[in-house]
C-alpha cells in the first residue's frame, strides 16, 4: 500500500468517527498559519504583479561613497569610478543617495541594513518571503561570501531572530540540486515519517474521547496540523520522484569559506543564486559581503593589507585605492551577475531580470568612521524605468527614508496592503 | 485495517443551560442610568444592554458582564456628567451581577494547553541525553496573551510547527541513531602557496614562501589551508617543506602544526611543533588524526614579534627604533607630513605602510630623533599595537627572523577514528538504550515503557507500547535495522499530542500526573523529576504537606530558572533583548551592561522568595542588587551614605553585590529598577502612558481596557514650552479618552524622574533649538485620589495598602501557572487567599505554597 492510498485511508476513518476535519482548501490552511504570528501569507500576491523574485545584497564593510556615487544627478549622470564597471547595464538599474534610516552609529547597527531604524524588526526579504513563499519549495536563502561574522546579521524573521546564513556553496546545492544518496535518505524519512503517523493520531484519537468542547477544538487543531504537514511531506516527495532539473554547473572540490577565497566564493553563491532564481526553487535571498582581516589577491597580486584594514584607510590615498580595487571586485561580480538574469529565463521565456529585483547596498555609510548615515544603495532590475542618480537631500524636512525606497520595492513585488516598512510610509517614484 | 469507533459525547453542563431573564429590579436600574447610550439604538461603544435575558452558561457573556461589574464598582460608568445612581441602587446592581457571576463561574477549564517553546526545549533535554542540545534559531516562538507564553488561548499549533517538530524529531533522532560513517578513497592534495590562507597581516608570500613572522592568537598570527578540509575524522600525513630565515640566535624557531575547523571554530588542537633550522627547505612528515571539517592551522609560534601582548611589544618597538634611528625618523617624519595635509595616519596598515617606511627611510638614511621625540614615537606606535603590529610585521616577513612555508601534501584518510563528536553520539545512545538493548538483551517493550513514561510524564498504557514495539518491527521486518526502527519511534513519539500537550481529560480535577507536570512546568519550566512522578504514583501529590514540601525541593532546585522565566514576562525583562538605549544615554551599553540588568531582576526576585519575605519587599525593601557600573551610572550611588561601592572598571567582569539601603527612598524595589524602567520606555524617551499602563496592569493589578483603535499615538515633543504633561492633558478635555486616562496618566507621571534608562532627572534634556530645559513634574494621583509628589509617595502607598500589589502578584502567578485567565469567582478566591496571607503577616513562599494548594490550581 502506498502512502496516498494510506492517507486516503485515514481520512475516511477520520471522517466515519464524526472527527470534524474538513480538508480545507490551501488558501484556508494558510490563513490558520497565519492566526500564529500575526500576519503571514493571509492572502496571495497579486500574481501580475512587475516582480516575481528579490535579491539583497549587503557589503559589511559599505562602499567608498566619493567612488560610488555619480557627481550629477537625474538621467544625464556620467559614470562613477565604481559605477562604470556596470555600465552596460545603465539602462537597468538606479543608484540612490542620501538614504539610510535615521538610526544610530557603530558595529551593532549595522544590522538594520534591512530592518529600517531598529535592529531585529522584520528585514524587507523576510516580509516580501512571507507572501511569496508559499509558491516555491525553499521560502529564503541567507547567504554569506566571505566567513560568517559572529556579531553581524542580516536578515531577522517577524519574532525577531535572526536568520542563520550558509556559506558553503556544496551546502546550498546541495539543497538545490541533491545527490542520489541524499535523496535516498530524504525520501526514506519522509516515507517512513509518513507511514507511522497513523500512531499519533491513532492516541490523539483516544483522547479525542474523553475530551471536552475546548479541547476539542485544540485537538481539531493539532489533526488540521499533521494531515496539512503530511500533505507538506507528500509534495517534498513528489518533488524528489521528480527527475532533477538538469543544470550545466561544476562547484570547484572545496568550498571557499576560507576569509581570503571571499571574491571567489561571492562569485559562485552568484551563480547559484541565478540557479535557484531560475528553477524557481526560490524567490528570496540575501547576500552578506563579509568585511574582516582577509587579504585578497587581485589580478594575481596580494594586497598588502586586509580589507577591514584597508576600510580604516584614514584618507591614506593609497589605502584608498587599494579598497577601490577591492570594491570594484565586488561591482564586476554584480555586472556579472545582472548579465546571467538577462540571459537565463523564466518559465514564460522572459529574461529573469526582467521580474527580479536585485537591491545592492550596505548598513555602513563610511566604515572608516564607523558612520550609519547615507547609505550607498542601488537597485537593478524588477520592471522599474531605470536608468537614473536619485539623490535625497537628508536635511530636507520631507527627506525620504531608506524605508520608503524598501516600501516601493515591496509594492513593485504585488505586496499593495504593506502601507508603511518600519515606520516609513511614503513610498518614492523610480 | 481500521475500526469505526462511535462515541457519545456529552455536553458540558454549561453549554446546556438555558438564557435567565434579567430580574425587574436591575433591568429598572439599567433602563434609567445605561440605556440613553447603550441601548439597542445608540450603541455607544458597541454595547447594547438593552437586552431581557442573558445566557450565563455562555463564557464570553460571563466575560462581557463581568467587565460591566469591573466599570460600575469603580464608579466609571456611568460618565461622571450623567445621572448617577445612588449608592443603594448601585449595591443593587452589583450584588445581583455577584450573584449570578459566583453561581455560574467554574473553577478552571484550561483547554489543552501545547508545550511552549521554552517547555518543548527543557523537555527534549531532560528526555534525551544530549549534551548542548539547542532549539535551532528558526524554531516558531510562542504567541502571548496577558503577557504569558504559557496560556493556552494563544498556544496554538499549525502545520509549521508540525514541521518544526518534525525537522528537530530528526536531528535528535540522527543524533542518538547516526547512519554508519563510510571511509572514503585516500587521496593526496599537494597544497601550493597560493592555497594557504593569510588573515590581517598573519603571513605574507615572498619568493615562493608562505612567511610567518610573529605570534600570538591565531585570527592575525596564522595562516592555514584555504582549499582543504578533513571529509571525515581519520588519521591523514602531514609532509611539509620548511625553512628558517635569520632566526634568533637564543632560539631556535618553532612551528606549530594545529588543527582547526575551515568553518572557523576558535579552539585549535596542537598536532605537533617542529623546530626549523634550516635556512634552506627541508622536508618534516608527521602522522595526525583530523577531525571533519577541520583544516590545518601553522604559526610560528615563537617569534620574537607579538603585537598583541602590551609589554612585550612596547619593549619590542623601543628596542628596534633604538637600534634603528634611521626607520624611527622615516616614522616621524611620515607622521608629522600626514598631521600636515590633515590624515589620521602617517603610515598605513599592513604591507603598503612598510614599504612607504622603506622609501621614506632610504631619503636620510642618517637621521637621528632627539630622545625625547623617540620615546613619545615609541609610546604611540606600540599604543596603536594591532595597526602598526600589521605593518611593522613586514620588515620581519623581508628580513626574518620568520619560518618559511614551502609547500604542504595531506594525504588520507587511511583509517576512520573517534571524534569528540562520534563519542558523545556514542555515550548518549548507551545511556539512552543501553540498559534495555545492548550485545545480551533486547528489551523493546521495557526500553518503551520507560521512554514513553518520560515523555509522557506518565506510565504509558499496554497498547501504548506496543504500537511503539510494532513500529520497530515492522521496519525490521521491511529488511531495514533495528537502529532505523529505533530512530522512527523516536521520530514518531516526538509528535505525539501525549508528548506536545498537557492537562487533557474531561475530568475536572487534574489527575495526578497532571498535577505533578502543571506543578513542574509551573517552577521548572520543565517536566517533572522522577520524585516528583513517584508522589504522583502514589497518588499523594495532591495532599497539602506533599504538595508544599514538592514546591520547596523544586524551587531550591529550580530557584533561578523560575526567578528568570516569570519575571521575564511578567516585567518585561524579556524586552530588553529588543531594546537599543540611545548612546547619548548609555554609551557603554552592551550584552553583558544588559546582563547585569536583567540579574538585578532575578536576584532580588529570589531573594524575597528564599527567604520567605512579604510581598511589600519587591516595592520598598531594604536592600539592593547591583554592580559598580550601574550603581555609579544608573543609580548614582557615589554618595550614598548606605552604599560603598567600588569604581566601575570596564575590563573586569563585575559581579551584582547585596547592599542594605533605608527604606522610603527612590532607590530600591521594582519600581524605578533600570531593566524595568528600560522595558516600559523605547531606549531614547519617556512614554508616561505606556508606564501608566504598564504600573495599573502589573503592579497595581487594575488593568485599563484596550486603547480604542482611533486614536492617533502621542509622541513627546519638548521643544517649546508645551510640556509633555500640558500635552497628555488633552486626553481629560475628551470624555472618552478621560475614563481611562484619569487612571493612567497620573501614575505614568510619577515615572518622569526616571529617564528612558532609569537614570534618576530633575529636568528633560535640553531641546535641539536650544530651549531653556524644562522641569519634571512627577506628581500624580492615584485612581482612588490619593495625591502622590513622586515615586516615593507610590511606593509609601502601596505598601501601606498592600493588598492591590500582593492581588496583582498572585493573579500573575496563576495566569503563569495555569494557562488560562482568572473568572470573577476565582478572583474573589484569589483575593481570600492573599488577605490570609496578609493578615497573618506570611511571606512570599508562604503565598506560593497556598496558591499551588488552592482549587484554581488543582483544577483544569
Amino acid at each position: 500500500m502506498n502512502v496516498l492510498n494510506q492517507a486516503t485511508s485515514r481520512r475516511r476513518f477520520l471522517r466515519a468517527t464524526g472527527i470534524s476535519m474538513a480538508l480545507p482548501a490551501l488558501e484556508s490552511v494558510r490563513g490558520e498559519v497565519a492566526s500564529l504570528s500575526s500576519r503571514v501569507a493571509t492572502q496571495a500576491v497579486a500574481p501580475e504583479a512587475p516582480a516575481k523574485r528579490l535579491f539583497c545584497v549587503g557589503a559589511n564593510l559599505g562602499f567608498y561613497r566619493p567612488a560610488f556615487y555619480p557627481k550629477e544627478v537625474g538621467r544625464d549622470y556620467a559614470m562613477s569610478e565604481h559605477l562604470q564597471h556596470l555600465a552596460q547595464h545603465r539602462d537597468d538599474f538606479t543608484v540612490f543617495s542620501g538614504l539610510d534610516h535615521r538610526a544610530g552609529n557603530g558595529h551593532g547597527n549595522w544590522d538594520n541594513f534591512l530592518c529600517g531604524p531598529k535592529v531585529g524588526s522584520i528585514s524587507l526579504d523576510q516580509v516580501a518571503a512571507e507572501k511569496i513563499a508559499p509558491f516555491t519549495r525553499i521560502p529564503s536563502f541567507q547567504l554569506c561570501a566571505g566567513g560568517i561574522p559572529s556579531i553581524q546579521k542580516m536578515s531577522y524573521n517577524r519574532q525577531g531572530v535572526p536568520l542563520p546564513m550558509i556559506e558553503r556553496p556544496s551546502v546550498i546545492y546541495k539543497q538545490l540540486f541533491s545527490s542520489a544518496d541524499d535523496r535516498r535518505r530524504t525520501d526514506y524519512l519522509l516515507r517512513s515519517g509518513g507511514s507511522v503517523l497513523d500512531t499519533v493520531l491513532d492516541e490523539a484519537s483516544r483522547l479525542q474521547k474523553t475530551a471536552s468542547a475546548t479541547d476539542r477544538s485544540k485537538l481539531d487543531e493539532y489533526f488540521t496540523s499533521v494531515r496539512e504537514m503530511e500533505q507538506r511531506m507528500e509534495r517534498q516527495r513528489r518533488h524528489l520522484q521528480k527527475p532533477q532539473k538538469k543544470v550545466d554547473y561544476q562547484l570547484p572540490p572545496y568550498d571557499p569559506i576560507s576569509p581570503t577565497l571571499m571574491l571567489e566564493a561571492e562569485g559562485i553563491l552568484y551563480d547559484l543564486v541565478a540557479l535557484a532564481f531560475q528553477t524557481d526553487a526560490t524567490r528570496v535571498a540575501t547576500m552578506f559581503l563579509a568585511g574582516l582581516g582577509q587579504v585578497f589577491t587581485i589580478d594575481g597580486e596580494t594586497l598588502r593589507a586586509g580589507y577591514h584594514g584597508l576600510s580604516h584607510h584614514g584618507n591614506d590615498p593609497e589605502m584608498i585605492r587599494d579598497l577601490i580595487r577591492v570594491e570594484a571586485e565586488h561591482l564586476k561580480h554584480l555586472d556579472r551577475f545582472l548579465s546571467q538574469l538577462k540571459t537565463k529565463t523564466d518559465a514564460e521565456e522572459r529574461p529573469l531580470l526582467d521580474t527580479t529585483i536585485v537591491l545592492y547596498g550596505t548598513g555602513m555609510g563610511d566604515a572608516n568612521r564607523h558612520a550609519n548615515d547615507d547609505l550607498p544603495t542601488l537597485v537593478a532590475g524588477g520592471g522599474f524605468e531605470h536608468g537614473q542618480h536619485v539623490a535625497t537631500d537628508r536635511k530636507g524636512t520631507l527627506a525620504h527614508r531608506m524605508g520608503d525606497l524598501y516600501l516601493t520595492l515591496l509594492h513593485q513585488l504585488g505586496l499593495q496592503d504593506e502601507t508603511a516598512f518600519a515606520g516609513a510610509d511614503r513610498p518614492m517614484s523610480i | 485495517m481500521r475500526v469505526s469507533i462511535l462515541f457519545i459525547v456529552a455536553l458540558p453542563w454549561f453549554a446546556i443551560a438555558q438564557p435567565t431573564a434579567i430580574p425587574d429590579g436591575p433591568l429598572d436600574l439599567l433602563y434609567t442610568y445605561c440605556f440613553d447610550c447603550h441601548d439597542e439604538t445608540t450603541t455607544e461603544a458597541g454595547l447594547n444592554l438593552d437586552v431581557l435575558e442573558i445566557d450565563w452558561g455562555d463564557a464570553h457573556a460571563r466575560e462581557h458582564w463581568t467587565d460591566i461589574y469591573t466599570r460600575i464598582v469603580r464608579e466609571k460608568m456611568p460618565p461622571k456628567d450623567k445621572d448617577q445612581p445612588t449608592p443603594e441602587e448601585r449595591q443593587q446592581l452589583l450584588a445581583w451581577l455577584d450573584k449570578e457571576l459566583m453561581a455560574h463561574s467554574p473553577v478552571g477549564g484550561v483547554p489543552m494547553r501545547r508545550l511552549n517553546r521554552r517547555e518543548y526545549r527543557n523537555s527534549l533535554k531532560s528526555v534525551f541525553p544530549i549534551i548542548g542540545f539547542e532549539l535551532p534559531p528558526g524554531f516558531p516562538a510562542d504567541n502571548e496573551s496577558h503577557g504569558f507564553d504559557t496560556v493556552s488561548d494563544a498556544l496554538v499549533i499549525s502545520a509549521s510547527h508540525l514541521e518544526a517538530y518534525r525537522e528537530t524529531a530528526t536531528d535528535v533522532a540522527d543524533y542518538l541513531f547516526p547512519q554508519p560513517r563510510v571511509l572514503p578513497a585516500t587521496q593526496k592534495v599537494e597544497v601550493g602557496v597560493d592555497d594557504i590562507s593569510i588573515s590581517y597581516s598573519s603571513g605574507a608570500k615572498i619568493d615562493g614562501a608562505m612567511r610567518l613572522a610573529s605570534s600570538g592568537i591565531m585570527v592575525r598570527n596564522a595562516v592555514w589551508l584555504s582549499k582543504f578540509e578533513a571529509p571525515v575524522s581519520g588519521t591523514y600525513r602531514v609532509t611539509m617543506d620548511l625553512s628558517a630565515m635569520n632566526p634568533p640566535p637564543s632560539e631556535t624557531p618553532v612551528l606549530h602544526l594545529e588543527a582547526n575547523a575551515l568553518s572557523g571554530k576558535k579552539t585549535t588542537r596542537t598536532l605537533g611543533a617542529f623546530e626549523v633550522a634550516s635556512a634552506q627547505p627541508e622536508g618534516v612528515a608527521v602522522d595526525v588524526e583530523l577531525y571533519r571539517g577541520e583544516t590545518l592551522v601553522f604559526t610560528y609560534k615563537n617569534a620574537p614579534l607579538n603585537y598583541g601582548n602590551k609589554e612585550t611589544y612596547y619593549e619590542f618597538i623601543h628596542t628596534l627604533l633604538s637600534g634603528e634611528p634611521a626607520l624611527a625618523a622615516a616614522w616621524q617624519r611620515l607622521d608629522d607630513q600626514a598631521k600636515a595635509i590633515g590624515a589620521t595616519r602617517g603610515v598605513p596598515r599592513g604591507g603598503g605602510g612598510w614599504i612607504r617606511l622603506k622609501e621614506e627611510r632610504a631619503k636620510q638614511p642618517d637621521a637621528v630623533l632627539p630622545i625625547k621625540k623617540l620615546e613619545a614615537l615609541v609610546k604611540k606606535i606600540a599604543g596603536n599595537s594591532v595597526s602598526s603590529g600589521e605593518t611593522i610585521v613586514y620588515k620581519y616577513f623581508e628580513e626574518g627572523p620568520n619560518i618559511g612555508i614551502h609547500g604542504v601534501t595531506v594525504e588520507g584518510p587511511f583509517e576512520l577514528v573517534d571524534d569528540p563528536t562520534t563519542i558523545a553520539q556514542s555515550k548518549a545512545k548507551q545511556r539512552f538504550i543501553g540498559d534495555f538493548i545492548n550485545d545480551e538483551v533486547v528489551d523493546l517493550e521495557g526500553f518503551f515503557n520507560t521512554y514513553l513514561a518520560k515523555l509522557f510524564r506518565r506510565p504509558a498504557t499496554w497498547s501504548e507500547v506496543q504500537a511503539y514495539v510494532a513500529i520497530v518491527r515492522k521496519e525490521q521486518a521491511a529488511g531495514y535495522t533495528m537502529e532505523d526502527g529505533l530512530h522512527l519511534a523516536v521520530r514518531t513519539s516526538l509528535l505525539s499530542s501525549s508528548f506536545l500537550y498537557k492537562e487533557s481529560g474531561s475530568e475536572t480535577v487534574l489527575s495526578a500526573y497532571e498535577l505533578a507536570s502543571r506543578l513542574s512546568y509551573f517552577l521548572t519550566s520543565g517536566p517533572p523529576d522522577y520524585p516528583l512522578l513517584s508522589q504522583a504514583r502514589v497518588g499523594a501529590i495532591a495532599e497539602p504537606t506533599v504538595l508544599v514540601a514538592e514546591v520547596k525541593r523544586l524551587l531550591k532546585a529550580h530557584n533561578k530558572t523560575f526567578a528568570t522565566d516569570f519575571t521575564s514576562l511578567w516585567l518585561d525583562v524579556h524586552l530588553l533583548d529588543t531594546i537599543v538605549p540611545d548612546s547619548k544615554l548609555l554609551s557603554n551599553y552592551n550584552k553583558s551592561y544588559r546582563q547585569s540588568l536583567k540579574d538585578e531582576v532575578v536576584l532580588t526576585f529570589q531573594e524575597i522568595l528564599k527567604k520567605n519575605q512579604p510581598v511589600s519587599q519587591f516595592i520598598d525593601p531594604d536592600f539592593l542588587y547591583t554592580n559598580p557600573t550601574v550603581g555609579w551610572e544608573l543609580y548614582e550611588l557615589k554618595q550614598h551614605s548606605a552604599v560603598k561601592l567600588i569604581r566601575p572598571n570596564r575590563r573586569k567582569q563585575e559581579k551584582l553585590t547585596r547592599h542594605e539601603i533605608p527604606r522610603g527612598t527612590r532607590h530600591g524595589g521594582l519600581l524605578g529598577m533600570p531593566a524595568v524602567m528600560l522595558a516600559t520606555a523605547n531606549g531614547v524617551d519617556t512614554q508616561p502612558v505606556l508606564r501608566g499602563v504598564w504600573m495599573l496592569e502589573n503592579i497595581i493589578g487594575r488593568p485599563p481596557p484596550a486603547p480604542p483603535n482611533s486614536v492617533p499615538a502621542l509622541s513627546p515633543d519638548l521643544t517649546g514650552a508645551t510640556t509633555l504633561k500640558e500635552r497628555l492633558a488633552a486626553h481629560m478635555a475628551d470624555k472618552s479618552c478621560a475614563s481611562c486616562h484619569e487612571d493612567i496618566d497620573p501614575i505614568g507621571f510619577v515615572f518622569e524622574n526616571f529617564d528612558a534608562v532609569g537614570r534618576w532627572r530633575t529636568e528633560y534634556p535640553p531641546s535641539v533649538g536650544g530651549a531653556e530645559p524644562l522641569p519634571v513634574d512627577a506628581t500624580g494621583v492615584l485612581p482612588e485620589g490619593t495625591k502622590l509628589n513622586d515615586v516615593s509617595d507610590l511606593k509609601r502607598w502601596l505598601v501601606e495598602h498592600p493588598e492591590h500589589f500582593a492581588n496583582c502578584l498572585a493573579e500573575k502567578l496563576m495566569i503563569y501557572g495555569t494557562g488560562r485567565e482568572l473568572n470573577y469567582r476565582e478572583k474573589k478566591m484569589l483575593k481570600e487567599i492573599v488577605s490570609e496571607n496578609l493578615t497573618s503577616e506570611l511571606g512570599f513562599a508562604d503565598l506560593l505554597g497556598a496558591l499551588v494548594q488552592s482549587e484554581i490550581f488543582l483544577k483544569r
